[in-house]
Order: C-alpha cells, then sequence, then structure tokens
C-alpha cells in the first residue's frame, strides 16, 4: 500500500492524469511514456491506454499522446532539478525514485572519449516501472543455508536471467538479518553492496525495501571496492551482493572469506545437474569450496523456484 | 521667547535631522550593498560545497546555503519556495527581482547575481562548480567595486547630509 502511495504520488508530481486509475488498481507494473507516442500501463499482465480523462483503455482512441517538452520537464520533475545530483544513475540508464520504483530513460547518449555513457539528452522515453518485493520467497531456500542458529554457509544462488535471483537474494538477506524460527536463526549483522541499487532500492539512503533491521547498505558502490569497505569498517557477519563474475569479484571474495565472513551472493549461470555453464570464476570459487552451498534456481514454479542444492568443492548435490 | 523663533527653530530642527537621516539611509545603501555581496559569497561557497560534494538535490543544497541569517538569504530560501512550482531558473531569477529592487543594484550587478540560476541544477556536478565559479569572480569584482564606493560615499553623505541641513536651516533662519 505504501509503494502504491508512492507511485501514485510520483505520477501526479509527473501531472499525468492517470494518478487516479493508478491509485485504483495494485497489479499495476509499468507506466511507459514516448514522444509522440500513447502512454500505456501495464497492469495485471495486460496493456493499457491513458485516456485524456485519466482512465485505462484498451482503444486508443483519445489517449494521451505527450510531446517531447512535456517528456523533459517530467524528466526534470523526475530528477528534481538536480541534473547533478543523478547524473550517476542517468549514466547508467535509470533513476530510483521513492517507494523503489525505478525510472528508465532512453535518449540520445552523450559519450566520454573512453565511450562511455556520460549523459543522456533529448529524452526520448521513460519507463517507470513498479517495484515489487515479494517477501516470504525467501523461507523455503533459508533451510539450506543456515548451518546453526549462530552461523550459516557462504551460499552462491545460480540461475538464468529472469528468474527471481535477486528477488530470493533481498528476501534471504532480509531473513538472514531479522532472524527465523523456521530453523532457528538469530539473526546477524548483514553488509549489503548494491551495486546496481536493486536490492535495497535506496531513495535519498534509505532502503525502500526491507532488508533487514541488521543490513547496512552500500548503496551504488562497485562490489569489490564495497566488500573490501564492508569488511573494514562494519564489521558484518555476511556480506550480500549480486551477479559476481569477474576475478575482480572473484578476489574480493575470497578476501572476505578468508577474514572468516560468510557471503551470500548470485551468479549467472545454466545448470543441469553440475556447474558446467557458470561462469568461470563464479565456479572456481564454488569448486574451492568458498562457496559451501550453491543454491541453483529454475523458473517451472515461477521465479525462485529452487531446482537444486548442490555443496560446495565437491559439487554434489543434497 | 516668541512664538515665531520657536516655530523656526522646530522647522530648523526638523531640517536637520531629516537631512542626518537621508545621509544615514543613503550612506547605508553602500553598507547594504558591501553585505549583501559579501554574504552572497559565502553562500556560493556553501553551495558549491554542497553540489559538488554532497551532491544533495537543489532544494536540499539551497537549503543549506540558506541555513543561517544575513544579507542575502532570502533569494535562496525563496527559490526553495518557488521551486515546487516552477524551473529553477525561473524561481531564481523571481526571488532575485524580490530581493535586489532594495539595495539599487546596476544592471551589471544584477545579472551577475542572477545568472547563477541560468544553469541551476541543469548540469552535471562539474559545470555547475565552473558557473559557481564564474559567479563567485564577478561578485567579487562587484565587492571590491562596492567597497571602494562604500569608503568614499558613505562617510560623505553621513557627514555631508547634516552639514547641508543645518546650512539650509541657517539660510532660511
Amino acid at each position: 500500500m505504501y509503494r502504491q502511495s508512492m507511485l501514485v504520488d510520483f505520477v501526479k508530481k509527473l501531472n499525468m492524469s492517470v494518478a487516479r486509475s493508478i491509485a485504483e488498481r495494485e497489479d499495476v507494473e509499468e507506466i511507459r511514456i514516448r514522444v509522440n507516442r500513447p502512454v500505456t500501463v501495464r497492469a495485471g499482465g495486460r496493456e493499457y491506454y491513458v485516456t485524456v480523462g485519466g482512465t485505462l483503455s484498451e482503444s486508443p482512441d483519445r489517449c494521451i499522446i505527450p510531446g517531447s517538452g512535456e517528456i523533459n520537464t517530467m524528466f526534470l520533475s523526475i530528477n528534481e532539478k538536480s541534473v547533478y545530483a543523478y547524473q550517476d544513475e542517468i549514466k547508467k540508464g535509470f533513476i530510483t525514485i521513492k517507494g523503489g520504483h525505478r525510472v528508465g530513460i532512453a535518449g540520445k547518449t552523450v559519450l566520454s572519449e573512453d565511450g562511455a555513457v556520460n549523459y543522456i539528452k533529448e529524452i526520448s522515453g521513460l519507463n517507470i516501472r513498479a517495484a515489487k518485493e515479494i517477501k516470504g520467497c525467501g523461507i523455503g531456500p533459508v533451510k539450506h543455508i543456515i548451518r546453526n542458529p549462530e552461523d550459516i554457509y557462504s551460499t552462491l544462488i545460480v540461475s538464468p536471467p529472469g528468474t527471481g535471483k535477486t528477488t530470493l537474494l533481498r528476501d534471504l538477506t532480509r531473513i538472514l538479518s531479522d532472524g527465523t524460527n523456521t530453523p532457528f536463526f538469530k539473526g546477524l549483522n548483514v553488509g549489503l553492496v548494491d551495486e546496481r541499487s536493486e536490492i535495497a532500492a535506496c531513495y535519498r539512503g534509505v532502503p525502500q525495501n526491507d532488508v533487514g533491521k541488521r543490513t547496512d547498505v552500500l548503496d551504488g558502490c562497485p562490489k569489490v571496492t564495497g566488500m573490501l569497505m564492508l569488511l573494514r569498517s562494519m564489521a558484518p557477519g555476511i556480506i550480500v551482493t549480486d551477479e559476481i563474475g569477474d576475478k575482480g569479484d572473484a578476489d574480493a571474495v575470497r578476501c572476505v572469506a578468508n577474514a572468516g565472513v560468510r557471503l551470500v551472493a548470485t551468479a549467472h549461470g545454466y545448470c543441469k545437474n553440475d556447474l558446467t555453464d557458470l561462469r568461470r570464476d563464479a565456479k572456481e570459487l564454488a569448486e574451492e569450496g568458498i562457496f559451501q552451498k550453491i543454491i541453483v534456481l529454475d523458473n517451472s514454479k515461477g521465479p525462485g523456484t529452487v531446482k537444486c542444492v548442490l555443496n560446495g568443492g565437491t559439487l554434489n548435490g543434497n | 521667547m516668541e512664538i515665531n523663533t520657536l516655530v523656526k527653530l522646530a522647522g530648523a530642527l526638523l531640517i536637520v535631522s531629516g537631512s542626518t537621516l537621508f545621509g544615514k539611509s543613503v550612506g547605508g545603501i553602500y553598507k547594504k550593498r558591501v553585505e549583501f555581496l559579501r554574504d552572497f559569497q559565502g553562500r556560493l561557497d556553501v553551495l558549491k560545497n554542497e553540489i559538488g560534494f554532497m551532491r544533495g538535490v537543489l532544494s536540499q543544497c539551497l537549503q543549506k546555503a540558506a541555513e543561517y541569517e544575513g544579507a542575502s538569504k532570502c533569494i535562496f530560501s525563496e527559490t526553495i519556495d518557488a521551486l515546487e512550482a516552477m524551473e529553477a531558473e525561473e524561481a531564481w531569477n523571481e526571488a532575485c527581482e524580490k530581493a535586489l529592487c532594495r539595495l539599487y543594484f546596476s544592471g551589471e550587478e544584477e545579472d551577475a547575481v542572477k545568472s547563477l540560476g541560468r544553469f541551476l541544477g541543469a548540469s552535471d556536478t562539474e559545470r555547475q562548480i565552473e558557473n559557481i565559479e564564474i559567479v563567485k569572480d564577478k561578485i567579487s569584482l562587484f565587492l571590491n567595486k562596492a567597497e571602494e564606493e562604500k569608503k568614499k560615499n558613505e562617510p560623505f553623505f553621513k557627514n555631508a547630509a547634516p552639514l547641508a541641513g543645518v546650512g539650509i536651516a541657517i539660510l532660511l533662519f
């Protein structure tokens, strides 16, 4: 409800008549605003046009068609008239707003000398994606992670894109931070390195997702730097991070493991009964036993379905 | 003492006190201009730090710059109020119009203060800092000029106006 009202407030700020219709339903997934094309809303798996009167309609008749001036005004409103304050987010192509919702930005990219995206100008499209947090999806998998009431196994969550790794990681972070009764785990200090602001979805430093009462978040910080910073400064019992992949990440993970801190991370990969399709560095970490458990997900029963759990080192299933 | 003399004395007193007040008020404008420019310069430093280092959103940065009392506080606080309803440049200009009309600034001085609004919030950190630095340099030049004018004109108006009042009173007596 809180999230929904944040989304409605935000849409109101953009002077969009659709705010009332959005307030009436909680299944809004995204709102797409494109220059000289109809504004569309995806809700409950279906796409609707927004009429001039602010209602949702399946017919494109009398729908809102914003011009570039309107989109630019919306863009300025999204970045709170402070382009400099959001320049890093703009470079990444999205801005996280209050409530953890995310606004994707499309337009003409301005490149720096080294070819990196420096800015996006001439904004041609905005995609407001409603944040969804599935609390409780980690209750099943967490039993594989808990070693005893005061300790966990370092765990790697592996799956192809779009199968709920980040959603599961977020809920596991909350459970491991708050503690749980089934099985009993007292809860530990968690250091979360949220490089892409996807897990905690911080807005002005405040996590918009529930990541637990004992969780410290380093928002927008590169994984390698963040893991080492947390290790030195926050004395975490567990470090959580998303999508480890290259050698730098692997070295930082080893460093954390050597310091006796547990890790929960995710990696892209496909798995039948072994880890053949896991990226090399992540696979090495699993084979070395730095990750003691590998949870493999698939999408067979919706996002976050556990396909199998492997033991690190031996990579045998259990 | 005759009533006629009493009236003349009262009139003379009025002329002298009126001219003294006039001198003080004109001299005070020079003082206020210097105070304003010096205060504005200080707030630009706060704004530069907030934008460059803290990277807060514009309303937060302006809020920090408007945190303490001083001659130019109103520009920053009024911009924050107007920011909800309009673009940053428009809000800044409107606040400047209100504040500067009481200070008899020259067109150039007004332009220098207003020029901050032109890019306020609308570019990356580097450009914001550059813009603030440019405005600060301009203000620094105007501050030197205003200080010289104050040194020259403030005592003149403060001293000469009462004397002129006394002169007029003697002539009329």
